[in-house]
Order: C-alpha cells, then structure tokens, then sequence
C-alpha cells in the first residue's frame, strides 16, 4: 500500500504531486504507522468483546461528533450494514448505553474526565484490559480526525 | 499520603493508574516484544504496562510517539514539544503538560515560555513564532478542531515552512491520543521528597 492510499491521506486529499504531498513523503514512516494504529484499534487480531463492525461504529460516532463528517463515512462503510447513527446495528449483551457515554466524553470533553468515569466502567462490567481497548480506540480517532483537519486545511492553503 | 496535582506544573508528578496494569512477570510473549519499545525509550513504567492491555496498539503506537517526536528535520524538538503543551493544557492532562513543558525547558535552556503558559494560560503572550505555533496547536486540539486558514496562514507569515507545518500537525494531533489514555486512565500525583530522582 501506498502512504496515499492510507485512511489519513486519502481522507485528508493529499496527494503526491504537492508541497504538502513532499512533506508528507519526508515523513512516510509515520503514515504507515498511522495505518497500523488504525489497523489495531479497528481490525485487530483479537478484539476482545467489541467487534470489528462496533469498533467502526464507534469511530463513526467519534468522527461524526467531532464535525468531520467524511471520517465518519469512512467508519461507518465498514460498520454493520444495518448500523444507524443511535445504534451498531446489531444486539450486544453488553451495557451500550453506558460504553458510549464514556466514548463520547473522552473524545470530546476529555479535560472533564474524572475517576467515577472509570468505575462506572467497571461497575457496568468492563474489564480494565476493555477500558483499555476502548480508551485506545477513541485516542486514535481523535488524533485521525485532527492530522486529517490539519493536513485538509494546510493542503488548500499551500503555494 | 498522596495527592492528585489539579493545576500545571514543570515539576513532573508521579502517574497513578485508574486500572490495574498488567504484570511484567506474567506478561504475554506478544506483551514483552510490545514492552522492549516504550514512548521516550525510557524504562517500562505503570503507564506503559497498562497500555499494554491493548498490546496491537502498543506495539504500533510507541514507534509511531518516537517518530513523531524525535525524527530527524522538520519541526525543531522544542517547537514539536510546544504543540504538544498545547493539546495537554486544552484536555487538561496535567502529567503531559508537565513532563513536555520540562523537556522544552530543558531544550530551550530557558523556563520563559512555559513559565509564561502556566500563569497565563492558552491565551499567553508569547513571541510571534511561537505564538502562531501554539495558537494553531491549541485550535487543533479543540473538539470539533477549530483551525481554519487564517491560522493556516499565520503560520506560514511567521516562517514556518510546510514540512514544519506538518510536524506541528502530527505532534500536536499526537498529544489528542496521548491525552486521552494519560488524563484518562490515571491521576497525576505529588511527588514527595521520597521519591525524589
């Protein structure tokens, strides 16, 4: 695979032949890198009681939230087909509700994170070691969604 | 007794788990091979072993902190670690606002600019580089990111060329994951004079 045809190249409309293309190039090691974080969070080999298609959703919630809509698509391609916006698309035993109030506000009021959030976690019957995954998860989500605002905007405004 | 440290600091706090991390002893093959590359190239430490829960993320994620850090040209390593103070003071992550404020210190030789952050805060007057620096650094660690091109452009006015550009990207995006397993997963704590390095 080529480092344009990774989620954040691709996403951000960056491509070889720019300034910010030569840049980017300079720099390839660290955006296949980002695609195996994506990789890891996403599709991982073993992914513990969050599928594939619920790990996509929740990216797609995360991106969507964050305002950067065609991330979101991108998630949302490779969700459950019957997923919505509200719901995975398909029945889970564990406490949904209560899995994306976490994921929402470590993605997007993070600072207002406290100790209570974490044993509400566990209090709902998360493990530590999914606490993990999902803290894993949202981090890189959110550092997608801003190297792909970042690289968006620095793309339109080169000379 | 300890105690949680709420405003930030250069003195590094010590970093205490919310969850148990895992056990070096009993860690997993997988584990041990993630453990041999850890952010900084320092010692496995309490945050280290709790990341490695997720041992697929662990693995790619401590090369990728390194690269973005420490890779050769580009951004200078001081100015990579003020768009990585930026994105810790907006997500309030106390202990990575501390350990990247002391770096910078050190690499600058002088506390001025994080002396200034820490009693100003993110609208702190600061030289025109590194006021456009940390100004686009901070928007884009907002949620929703609120950089726009004009930010795009100051930057470029104060003479930042594009493969500096994109390092400031990539680091201060780095400190929107890194703060979110840090501030969300343990607590800043005081360091007392016994454990002292």
């Amino acid at each position: 695979m080529s480092i344009f045809d990774t989620t954040a190249l691709t996403i951000s409309g960056i491509n070889n032949n720019s300034s910010t293309g030569t840049a980017v190039k300079a720099r390839s090691q660290i955006f296949e890198l980002t695609q195996a974080a994506e990789d890891a969070v996403i599709h991982p080999k073993d992914c513990g009681p969050f599928p594939h298609e619920l790990r996509a959703w929740l990216a797609a919630r995360i991106a969507k939230k964050a305002g950067h809509s065609e991330l979101a698509l991108h998630y949302m391609q490779i969700a459950d087909p019957k997923a919505s916006s509200d719901h995975p698309g398909h029945e889970t035993h564990m406490d949904l509700r209560t899995l994306t109030d976490f994921v929402d506000k470590v993605a997007n009021m993070p600072s207002d994170i406290e100790e209570n959030d974490i044993t509400d976690m566990q209090a709902a019957g998360f493990a530590d070691q999914d606490i993990v995954r999902v803290c894993q998860l949202v981090a890189f989500i959110a550092y997608q969604v801003r190297i792909t605002t970042g690289m968006h905007t620095m793309k339109d405004g080169a000379v | 007794m300890s105690s949680v440290v709420r405003k930030f600091t250069r003195r590094v706090p010590l970093w205490k788990p919310r969850v148990t991390p895992i056990k070096q002893e009993e860690a997993t093959k997988e584990q041990l091979e993630a453990l041999k590359i850890t952010p900084s190239n320092t010692k496995v430490s309490a945050y280290v072993l709790t990341l490695a829960h997720d041992v697929e993320s662990l693995a790619v994620r401590s090369p990728l902190f390194n690269a973005i850090m420490y890779d050769e040209g580009g951004m200078s390593r001081s100015e990579r670690e003020l768009g990585a103070i930026a994105a810790s003071m907006v997500n309030q992550c106390i202990y990575c606002a501390a350990v990247h404020a002391d770096r910078h210190a050190k690499l600058e030789n002088s506390t001025e600019v994080t002396e200034k952050l820490f009693s100003e805060g993110l609208k702190a007057d600061l030289p025109p580089r590194q006021a456009a620096i940390f100004h686009f650094a901070r928007k884009l660690s907002a949620t929703p990111p609120e950089t726009d091109p004009q930010d795009m452009d100051e930057l470029r006015k104060a003479g930042l060329k594009e493969a500096e550009i994109l390092d400031l990207i990539l680091s201060a995006a780095l400190f929107g994951w890194a703060n979110r397993l840090m501030h969300v997963l343990g607590d800043p704590i005081r360091r007392e004079p016994s454990h002292e390095r």
